[in-house]
């Protein structure tokens, strides 16, 4: 029964080859188009960090000019150093972590090595945890280490195998730009598509090569590597960009609940308040945000407006392939109208015509999915030409190659639906006498 | 040659009103993308094509990053070092020239300013280059005006001063943000809105160079500063003809790196044409991936109104004889065909144009797309009308041989 189901569906398709394949390269051409532009919104825009997303929010305060902000309605996308400290030392209970970016010169002790920069981050010791980083010796640093800027550094594993091979890093020293390091601890670097904890400066990065206190890379006065944005001038080298109203450190705190929200966001508050009244935030006190890891993915647009508008494209490419297909279908029943009506007179029911040429359409998916999937690889393997970046993110793997087939039968059977019904509808009598 | 057939074209198409719409339908959708995409793509293109105003196909950029701490770094350092890494360069072979900068155009990082001009008000933006002597023959742009830097005037940067030069040297669009009419030179700015004194003299107005960042609009404000950058340079060299300038600039990388091993040289290695191609990567992706996209709408549009015309014309066979046996010519019935697409991609037109229309206010309003305007939406229109008559000419040919005859048949 199926077998000669299936094989009078694929007789039909034959019967009009260049049709039907018009109708398979068409959908599978949207199909490629939807599948390798949703991807790239999909894999960039998932959560990160999923058990810890609704926690870790990202601090914004508007501490900036009245005029020469781009964006009008949001606030800057960092802190200046005055506010994310003053937020760490009002609210010691509230585990924050305040952070920039540095490039140091590593200076391997052996000659063997040659010396080359690192990217690290100068942060406090919630840090590691807040983020999940898996530790693989030793721990984060301390509080004290916190307080007095001691000269201590948790490195990556990569790092540690650099420098030490089969060796433990615990306890080794490091030297970084002629600054002595102990080494407190090592993590594995977390596979994580987008470096979330940071995406001012470039969302699609590894992980650090290592972390130290904040306080440490303040003393020794280290600038950043990352983005600084001024509105007003400052003086003094580093010690006067400490001081400036440059916006320059990214500032996250962990809320485990919604009344930690609420206390934190009033906090905020009556601290922009507070500065306002102090001669301060010239634009407005009431622009802070509290961002949870989503939510300020979208508001730092890790997935481009560019990337969602191909991947809408894409879906309207498909959605004509569809209309296409439903057209071509229905002229194509239409003319073999002549099988279904002999069909119908031999005794078959309207049901059964139906049926059959769904089979049909469902056979036409199942080839513009194969094709689909190679085309979408091939779109892929474009993609990731024209932009490295893209190497472990325009990918194809089994879950996207089951969407997509899902979403080709699904197509080819909404395409001809409509057409099936109206070939079933047809009276057999006069389809006979046509030809 | 032929009269308007409206009369029986309304009622073949009212017979297959379903199919009629459904080609409405895909006319209109693609009339729809491609009037919204085309602008988009044509924009990306046009930016990722503009001239940086640099010889970049003769450059290559190699870093130089300190490995002091900043407070360990004084002044002279810099200057000293780079005096004795100018002859290395230069040394190496397949070098024309070489100069040490703090960015270069398309290099995505650098650093800008504001800037003020005596007697004129306004502040403006620019992209501020650290140049030394060598940085105009070296990049390869041109003195329009005045002189550019002597050896002299070059000084160290320090970690602690406010960048405050006693010369400066703007290109051509810099200088005309201030001066439109073009009497910059001579002319003193305070670099940095904060100030009030207006330290700096315009010695040397230049063809407009880029800025080192793309995605930025003014592509053209840049001030040069007689300045050598602190901690973290580069340098840029200049290949003679003939050379590979990512070859060169290894080997140069390379002689460097023998020589100093407290200095790290070349983490960057970057030729100025691939910093193009990284710089303009995401834009020119989805600008082919949207060309990509566009183009296969409009073939598979047209190739489903071949397969649609032709089934019609194989329906209507008898038809299309009994009007020839009744003494229609040949050029009347493709004239038919034709009269009967213009209507259906007309209708669809329309359709399509209300949808785009829409597509933009959502584009717009979501994705920060530009207003649609009517001339791409009328551009697009004419494509759809072309592209529609020349989906029938093969079938509507096929139904115009029809012989008579065959109305006898059957």
């Amino acid at each position: 029964m199926w077998h000669f189901q299936f094989e009078s569906a694929w007789r039909s398709i034959c019967r009009f080859p260049v049709l039907s394949a018009l109708i398979v390269v068409a959908i599978a051409l949207g199909l490629a188009a939807t599948m390798s532009t949703a991807t790239i919104v999909w894999r960039l825009g998932a959560d990160p960090i999923p058990t810890k997303s609704r926690q870790l929010f990202y601090v914004m305060l508007d501490a900036w000019d009245t005029n020469g902000y781009s964006e009008a309605l949001n606030a800057p996308d960092q802190l200046t150093y005055p506010d994310s400290m003053a937020l760490l030392r009002s609210r010691p209970d509230v585990k924050q972590a305040a952070m920039y970016r540095v490039a140091l010169a590593l200076q391997p002790d052996t000659l063997e090595l040659a010396p080359k920069i690192v990217d690290g981050r100068a942060t406090t010791r919630h840090f590691l945890p807040m983020f999940e980083y898996q530790m693989l010796e030793g721990s984060t640093w301390t509080e004290s280490d916190d307080r007095d800027g001691t000269a201590v550094a948790v490195i990556a594993e990569s790092l540690r195998r650099t420098l030490f091979g089969d060796q433990p890093g615990l306890g080794k020293e490091l030297v970084l730009s002629n600054k002595r390091y102990k080494i407190i601890g090592v993590y594995q670097e977390p596979k994580r598509v987008i470096r979330v904890h940071d995406v001012t400066n470039g969302a699609i990065m590894k992980s650090e090569d290592f972390f130290f206190p904040i306080q440490t890379a303040v003393r020794l006065e280290l600038e950043t590597s990352g983005n600084t944005n001024c509105w007003k001038g400052y003086e003094g080298g580093f010690k006067g960009k400490q001081l400036s109203e440059c916006v320059w450190l990214q500032h996250w705190v962990e809320l485990s609940d919604q009344s930690a929200v609420a206390d934190f966001q009033r906090h905020i508050d009556s601290y922009a308040a507070q500065q306002k009244a102090l001669g301060r935030f010239p634009r407005t006190a009431e622009n802070n945000v509290l961002a949870d890891v989503l939510t300020h993915m979208q508001l730092q647009r890790v997935v481009s407006d560019d990337q969602r508008m191909a991947s809408w494209v894409g879906i309207g490419f498909l959605l004509v392939a569809i209309i296409n297909a439903t057209c071509l279908l229905l002229a194509k029943f239409l003319r073999g109208s002549h099988t279904a009506a002999v069909h119908r007179s031999l005794g078959a029911g309207r049901a059964d015509v139906f049926r059959l040429h769904l089979i049909e359409a469902f056979v036409i998916g199942l080839m513009s999915a194969g094709l689909g999937v190679l085309f979408t690889w091939l779109a892929m393997l474009g993609m990731r030409w024209a932009q490295a970046d893209l190497q472990e993110i325009a990918v194809l793997d089994v879950r996207l190659i089951s969407i997509l087939v899902a979403i080709s039968l699904t197509a080819s059977l909404l395409a001809a639906i409509v057409p099936a019904w109206r070939v079933s509808r047809l009276p057999p009598a006069a389809s006979l006498r046509m030809n | 040659m032929s009269t308007l057939q409206l009369g029986p074209i309304l009622r073949a198409l009212k017979r297959s009103s379903l199919s009629a719409g459904l080609i409405i339908a895909q006319i209109a959708l693609t009339l729809a993308i491609i009037a919204n995409m085309t602008p988009v793509v044509v924009e990306k293109v046009r930016l990722a094509i503009r001239a940086s105003g640099v010889a970049e196909e003769s450059l290559v950029a190699v870093t130089a990053f300190s490995s002091q701490a900043s407070d360990a770094l004084t002044q002279e350092d810099v200057g000293q070092r780079t005096a004795r890494e100018l002859p290395i360069i230069l040394g190496t072979s397949g070098v024309a020239n070489a100069t040490y900068s703090n960015t270069y155009p398309n290099s995505q990082s650098g650093w800008s300013t504001s800037i003020k001009a005596q007697g004129v008000t306004g502040t403006h933006n620019a992209a501020m280059y650290f140049a030394d002597e060598r940085a105009l023959d070296t990049l390869g742009f041109k003195l329009l005006e005045g002189r550019f830097f002597s050896p002299l005037e070059i000084k160290n940067h320090s970690a602690v001063d406010r960048v405050d030069p006693p010369v400066v040297v703007l290109t051509k669009s810099m200088a005309e943000r201030f001066f439109p009419d073009g009497s910059g030179l001579g002319k003193r700015v305070a670099v940095d809105d904060e100030s009030e004194e207006f330290n700096a003299e315009i010695i040397g107005i230049v063809s407009d160079v880029a800025r080192p960042w793309v995605g930025w609009g003014r592509y053209y404000d840049s001030m040069f500063i007689p300045l050598r950058p602190l901690g973290f340079g580069r340098w840029i060299v200049q290949v003679k003809p003939g050379n590979d300038p990512d070859e060169v600039g290894r080997a140069v990388q390379a002689a460097l790196a023998k020589a100093d091993r407290s200095t790290i040289y070349g983490t960057e290695v970057t030729s100025l044409v691939k910093a193009r191609k990284l710089a303009y990567a995401d834009s020119v992706l989805i600008a082919a991936l949207l060309a990509f996209f566009s183009i296969f709408v409009l073939v598979v549009t047209l190739l489903g109104i071949v397969g649609l015309t032709s089934f019609w014309i194989t329906q209507r066979t008898r038809q299309i004889g009994v009007r020839r046996a009744l003494g229609a010519t040949s050029a009347e019935i493709l004239s038919y065909f034709r009269q009967e697409n213009f209507l259906l991609s007309a209708m669809g037109c329309t359709v399509g144009a209300v949808l785009a229309y829409g597509l933009n206010f959502l584009l717009s309003k979501y994705l920060s797309a530009d207003v649609l305007s009517w001339t791409w939406l009328l551009a697009a229109v004419v494509l759809m009308l072309v592209i529609g008559q020349i989906a029938i000419w093969a079938p509507a040919a096929r139904a115009a041989r029809i012989a008579p005859a065959l109305a006898t048949r059957a």
